[in-house]
């Protein structure tokens, strides 16, 4: 009988993209959506059971669609006794994401495949956010470990030390100063003001600069993913939009720029703070090492105005925009799995 | 007498012009076709080795040796902007380096995100790829743990075994 075959696997469960690196080589990202059939009509219409990723989007008015990420962690599971059947129901879709995605990586594996995974979650995620990515996991992986999201982007980076990452999601945007050691409470920052508020502030402002318009915040979602910027520079913008029923190509420069800088002044109070509280000695390294991470960090210009104002507010700065910034949490969670000795691995299975 | 010796003097003058004249035309015409047959020499080689060099041309052309030529050119044009712009930093010599463009810099920057976008896009629809070149950590064999490291990794583990046991 053959030895099964074992296989490493880094993920990033987001608010708005799922992302997953195997140690196989294949890696991907889907949309945080699920949708199940509505009825047997739409299952007939479908030709499956369950949809996901941009896939739900299309046929959304047929499923009963789920986005089970909020704020960067499982819904519910601040307090799953408050709802226990919503948060049932978010257990069950989101391992069905899950499982969906593990799936995808090591389709084209022969023979049986043991898995171990490392999760990522918010910078400050609480205990239970954390017990519910391993509710979701279990009957997946084989064992499977939580790990601050910055942490895995600086540990894939090699920052472990005096750096700083921040990680622009969709729900959150975590802040985390590297020093050498796992980061604890202090070193990390967590905000809400992320790429979801762009997408509504951007909503209203286009709503009230064009009130006939038709949109929807998925539409305008789409459209900011494609075209994000805070920069002053380049051309106007415009979005093609149905205005009493007519298409109409309307400019929405500057409530798209308005809407991209609203996450800059938490983000750059989140900085101070962390730098003002490093040690003195190691705060010049610390300001110089900026990392920005995560779909949200590539917002044109975002890495220069962070840094304007660093420089502004705390005398200099360097902000670097890392390469595949979608990737680089799953990357460093692939990465810790991969260097996590097998001795490490056999005690978490036995605890 | 007189005379005789006159016409003798007026003979010998008029054959030495008539000699310089022949060495002159001599001159001249040799240059001439010297002249002629190092054009028709020249013209002749050029066409030989136009001959010879065509189908290496061509080939050179259309083939991946293309990609050669144009890595030579492009070294060479790249190392001739080195070597001027090494002129310009060289002390004394009163031209200073030039500037960068700040704004010039904010717009590359920008374009460069904008490729980035579109490459995720194209990555985009939940397709999946086997990565060869961009995750390293995929590639990346398991490394010999650092001490700092290996207690970083202790520390993820202990915090999880609680997290279990909670």
């Amino acid at each position: 009988m053959t030895k099964p075959k074992l296989l490493n696997v880094g993920i990033d469960l987001g608010t708005s993209r799922s992302v997953i690196a195997c140690d196989n080589g294949m890696r991907m990202f889907l949309p945080s959506y699920v949708g199940f059939p509505k009825d047997s009509v739409s299952q007939k219409m479908l030709g499956k059971k369950v949809v996901f990723g941009e896939e739900t989007l299309r046929h959304r008015m047929s499923l009963d669609f789920f986005r089970p990420i909020e704020a960067g962690v499982l819904k519910h599971s601040d307090d799953p006794d408050k709802d226990p059947g919503g948060y049932g129901k978010t257990v069950e879709v989101a391992r069905t994401l899950l499982a969906h995605l593990v799936e995808q990586v090591t389709a084209e594996e022969e023979g049986d495949v043991v898995l171990r995974g490392v999760i990522g979650a918010p910078a400050l995620a609480s205990r239970k956010n954390k017990k519910a990515l391993l509710d979701i996991s279990k009957g997946i992986f084989e064992t499977v470990m939580i790990a601050s999201e910055p942490f895995c982007v600086a540990y894939g980076l090699g920052h472990l030390s005096n750096a700083l990452v921040i990680d622009i999601g969709a729900g959150t945007v975590d802040l985390c100063r590297m020093h050498g050691t796992v980061p604890d409470e202090a070193d990390q920052i967590t905000t809400f003001k992320a790429g979801d508020t762009i997408d509504q502030v951007f909503y209203e402002l286009i709503t009230k600069k064009y009130p006939e318009a038709g949109l929807t915040v998925n539409m305008v979602k789409r459209f900011k993913e494609e075209n994000a910027t805070v920069s002053d520079h380049g051309d106007a913008i415009f979005i093609e939009l149905p205005v009493n029923g007519k298409p109409e190509m309307l400019d929405v420069t500057e409530e798209l720029r308005g809407a991209c800088r609203e996450i800059v002044p938490h983000i750059v109070a989140g900085i101070k703070k962390l730098v003002a509280t490093y040690d003195p000695e190691f705060q010049n390294e610390l300001k110089n090492k900026v990392i920005l991470a995560g779909g949200g960090s590539q917002i044109i210009g975002l890495a220069k105005e962070i840094e304007d104002f660093m420089h502004t507010a705390l005398g200099s700065g360097r902000v670097t925009r890392i390469e595949e910034p979608l990737y680089a949490g799953a990357n460093g969670a692939l990465m810790l799995a991969k260097d996590m000795p097998d001795e490490y691995w056999y005690e978490l299975s036995e605890a | 007498m007189k005379s005789a010796a006159k016409k003798g003097v007026s003979y010998s003058k008029s054959l030495v012009t008539e000699t310089g004249r022949y060495v002159r035309a001599t001159a001249e015409y040799t240059g001439l076709l010297t002249a002629s047959y190092a054009v028709r020499s020249g013209n002749l080689l050029t066409s030989a080795v136009s001959r010879l060099a065509e189908p290496i041309k061509k080939i050179s052309l259309n083939s991946p040796l293309k990609y050669c030529r144009e890595t030579v050119s492009l070294v060479a044009s790249l190392t001739s902007a080195g070597v001027k712009g090494l002129g310009n930093v060289i002390p004394g010599s009163g031209v200073k380096p030039p500037v960068l463009d700040p704004e010039r810099i904010a717009r590359i920057e920008e374009m460069l995100m904008r490729i980035d976008r579109r490459l995720a896009e194209m990555e985009s629809g939940g397709r999946v790829h086997r990565s060869k070149t961009v995750t390293h950590a995929v590639t990346q064999e398991k490394a010999k743990l650092g001490g700092a490291r290996d207690m970083l990794l202790r520390q993820l583990v202990e915090a999880n075994k609680q997290l279990k046991e909670a």
